[in-house]
């Protein structure tokens, strides 16, 4: 254990894995030898609700929700769940986000922030920690929608203290054989997106 | 070895290692995989059962039989098992019973938030509280020995946030006890007339005596002793949220919450001059332990509905300043569940509406449809209710709004409790249209299979229950298929049911698209010179059709290519994609 625990928080859409993405860095993290607590409830987000899943590594973890103010890393799949949930990031909190931007349908017609302004946000008040995952590369270098999530772990994966191995211990576990390579091969592109920064 | 598993996984994993044989339940979030996962494994009987009160009933039946048994359902489910519990807390056990049933706080998926722990005390039986998977795993083993110790049922109570949080579990190993209990018939003890019933009673009370003492003694009943000043009592979770909270204090963890160890507690609260009981939902230990002579204070401090968190006995109960965390000037809007794209019920309640009809309904995916855009439903509140209050509603209304009521309810909610009052309605001569929104999966809680599929849990291919054959002999006079998918076919159906002398039953029979997906393997697309933005494709409520710059917009990637918008734009500016 180099570090002393983190707390990472996941948030997205119903349909777009943000469960399984949290089932992978959890026990990527219990490979490394901590405690892990990861929680997302099921149910009403399949049918397009939010999605959130936090996850929880240390010597001990008790709460399986983050406080508020304690996030060290916040993933987010869409631009609008990404603003919902920066509330709970540390001021020294990274966020990593996927430019994707899918309003709800509630927001119809009504004054909210556009996705340039959101962007723009992020980056004033982040700086190098808001990191930016281009939607259009993202798609393009996994190919299909459906493993996203495993490209965004990808980009994630350079910057966390986990170790490679233990990443494709724990993906090797949780796919099988016939989704693993597609989705292994989604990480592997999103572990290369930045390597030549 | 470690693993990360959920509460409900854990309970499913103790299950196997524990000798339980037999289980039953009926799906329902957010205990829904508890029996899936139980399912999974070699030499367990597991089943769906057709409704929460008929898997008590058969779970009751293999314990009697001699096999160590789990009932699992969602909180609500218990209110349908409830009039079996209620007397075989008297009867009581031959091999070991377990009833696990997963409370909603903050009814994330959920009609109501109520706190099933009253159960135990209203049955008189005792109450297991896990914290995390851990203890959910152990708590089943202790559970099994409590009952067959006590002769009781047991409950195993978890909520939401339990269920669905993986933490680390050790697991042991398989089955190594063998377990056999020979069946033991004993009217005294089972035939519950009431001569019989009298002996039992004060059995129950002698019993719950003894379980008192056990109470005491428990070692998941256990004080954390800490310099701080305050005292604090909680159970499950809660205790989660308040060792992280207030890492000071001393903490009096409760496993086995009915009965409650009065003799500890009453040591533990004379140290402070007064405690601090941390509890979600109903104040069960707080009042409890009033009526032990206890200056307490808990519920009272905080929110008195949804879930507890750390950030929340910051705020109450210690009276700290939040975190400044960083604040983002934003607006931002919750999103509420939708339908998915292309499914059957869409095209058929923006008729229901179009139509102005009254619909009456009750669980399922459709208790979407009383959501925006579609806005097209009137009740929902428990299992198989519309089709009851369809009937009540109809008496009391005059002729003309009389025609409009409709009761609609789905498969697996029809097997699970709409059949009894379908009878009702003929038996007692109100003619009702009801419709059958067949898609062949208790599709809310994820696609489960039910006698009307034909498939049972371990997939294997069964009788079919026929709704056509069996409606056919209750009397239904008229019973229509219609395919949801064709609009004008669902139109001409409904119309002409208004005028019906007799009940008549409509039956919606297209398959949930999360089970055939891609099914149509095409997609539509908006002609842009045609459509003139009435946006009348927008009040389907389908996912895939989106308002963009002001104008509809079919995403083609979430776009199954249903037709259903097709049908209904009045300039016929929508066509197939190429």
């Amino acid at each position: 254990m180099k570090v002393r625990g983190i707390n990472i928080l996941i948030a997205g859409l119903g349909g777009q894995g943000v469960l399984l993405a949290g089932d992978i860095i959890s026990r990527a993290l219990l490979n490394e030898g901590y405690d892990v607590k990861a929680s997302a409830l099921r149910g009403m987000a399949q049918r397009g609700g939010m999605m959130l899943s936090h996850i929880r590594a240390g010597k001990k973890v008790y709460s399986p929700l983050i406080p508020k103010g304690r996030v060290d890393i916040l993933v987010a799949l869409e631009l609008e769940e990404c603003i919902k949930q920066v509330e709970y990031l540390k001021k020294a909190g990274s966020v990593f986000f996927l430019d994707r931007y899918m309003p709800a349908r509630e927001a119809k017609g009504r004054k909210i922030k556009g996705p340039h302004s959101i962007i723009k946000s992020l980056k004033e008040n982040f700086g190098n920690r808001a990191v930016q995952i281009p939607y259009d590369r993202a798609l393009n270098n996994s190919r299909n929608v459906k493993t996203l999530n495993m490209f965004m772990l990808g980009v994630l994966s350079r910057y966390l203290f986990i170790n490679k191995s233990s990443w494709f211990k724990s993906i090797n576990e949780t796919f099988s054989r016939n989704m693993r390579d597609d989705n292994l091969s989604a990480f592997s592109a999103g572990r290369n997106l930045y390597s030549t920064f | 070895m470690k693993v990360l598993l959920s509460g409900n996984e854990a309970i499913a994993s103790a299950a196997y290692e524990n000798g339980i044989k037999f289980a039953a339940g009926y799906p329902g979030t957010p205990a829904t995989e508890i029996l899936e996962e139980i399912s999974a494994y070699q030499g367990i009987n597991a089943q769906w059962s057709v409704n929460e009160k008929v898997a008590l009933d058969v779970a009751v039946g293999a314990s009697l039989g001699g096999l160590r048994s789990l009932v699992a359902m969602k909180h609500v489910g218990m209110n349908v098992a409830s009039d079996t519990l209620m007397t075989l807390s008297y009867v009581g056990v031959n091999a070991g019973l377990i009833i696990v049933t997963v409370d909603d706080p903050g009814m994330h998926s959920s009609q109501n938030e109520q706190d099933n722990r009253n159960y135990a005390k209203f049955a008189k039986i005792p109450l297991l509280e896990p914290s995390d998977s851990q203890e959910a795993k152990d708590f089943v083993r202790i559970a099994l020995h409590i009952s067959e110790k006590y002769d009781v049922p047991v409950f195993i109570r978890l909520t939401a946030r339990i269920a669905h949080t993986e933490s680390i579990v050790k697991m042991s190993g398989n089955d190594k006890n063998l377990f056999v209990k020979k069946l033991s018939l004993n009217p005294a003890k089972y035939v519950m007339i009431p001569s019989n019933a009298r002996a039992r009673r004060l059995f129950v009370e002698k019993r719950l005596k003894r379980l008192e003492r056990f109470s005491e003694e428990f070692s998941f009943n256990r004080v954390e002793w800490k310099k701080g000043e305050l005292g604090i009592i909680t159970s499950g979770l809660c205790y989660q949220y308040a060792r992280e909270s207030c890492p000071n204090a001393s903490i009096l963890k409760l496993s086995l919450t009915y009965p409650l160890p009065n003799n500890l507690i009453l040591n533990f609260a004379k140290k402070f001059p007064f405690i601090y009981v941390i509890e979600e939902l109903d104040p069960f230990l707080q009042e409890q332990i009033q009526a032990m002579g206890v200056k307490v204070k808990g519920r009272e401090l905080f929110p008195f509905t949804g879930e507890l968190s750390v950030d929340l006995i910051q705020k109450h109960l210690l009276r700290q300043v939040p975190i400044k965390s960083f604040s983002f000037p934003k607006r931002t809007f919750s999103r509420s569940p939708s339908l998915c794209a292309g499914c059957a019920y869409l095209g058929l309640f923006y008729i229901l509406k179009k139509m102005k009809m009254i619909v009456i309904g009750d669980i399922g995916c459709y208790s979407l449809c009383a959501l925006p855009p579609l806005s097209s439903l009137e009740t929902c509140i428990s299992m198989g209710s519309g089709l009851g209050i369809a009937q009540g509603l109809r008496s009391a209304l005059n002729k003309k709004l009389k025609k409009r009521v409709v009761g609609v309810i789905g498969d697996s909610t029809f097997i699970h409790s709409g059949i009894p009052a379908l009878i009702n309605s003929i038996y007692n001569k109100e003619i009702t249209t009801t419709i059958i929104l067949d898609n062949q999966a208790t599709a809310m809680t994820g696609g489960q299979d039910h006698p009307g599929t034909g498939v049972n849990i371990r997939k294997e291919k069964v009788p079919k229950t026929s709704f056509e054959a069996l409606t056919d002999s209750l009397g239904i006079k008229k019973t229509i298929i219609i395919d949801s998918y064709n609009l004008r076919q669902v139109k001409k159906v409904i119309r002409e049911s208004l005028n019906y002398k007799y009940s008549s039953l409509i039956i919606a029979r297209n398959p949930c698209v999360l089970k055939v997906p891609k099914r149509y393997k095409r997609s539509f697309q908006i002609i842009p010179g045609r459509c003139s933005s009435c946006k009348e494709c927008l009040k389907l409520g389908c996912p895939a059709l989106i308002s963009k710059e002001d104008k509809p917009y079919i995403d083609p990637q979430i776009c199954i290519g249903c037709s259903l918008c097709r049908q209904i734009c009045p300039r016929s500016a929508i066509k197939e994609a190429k």
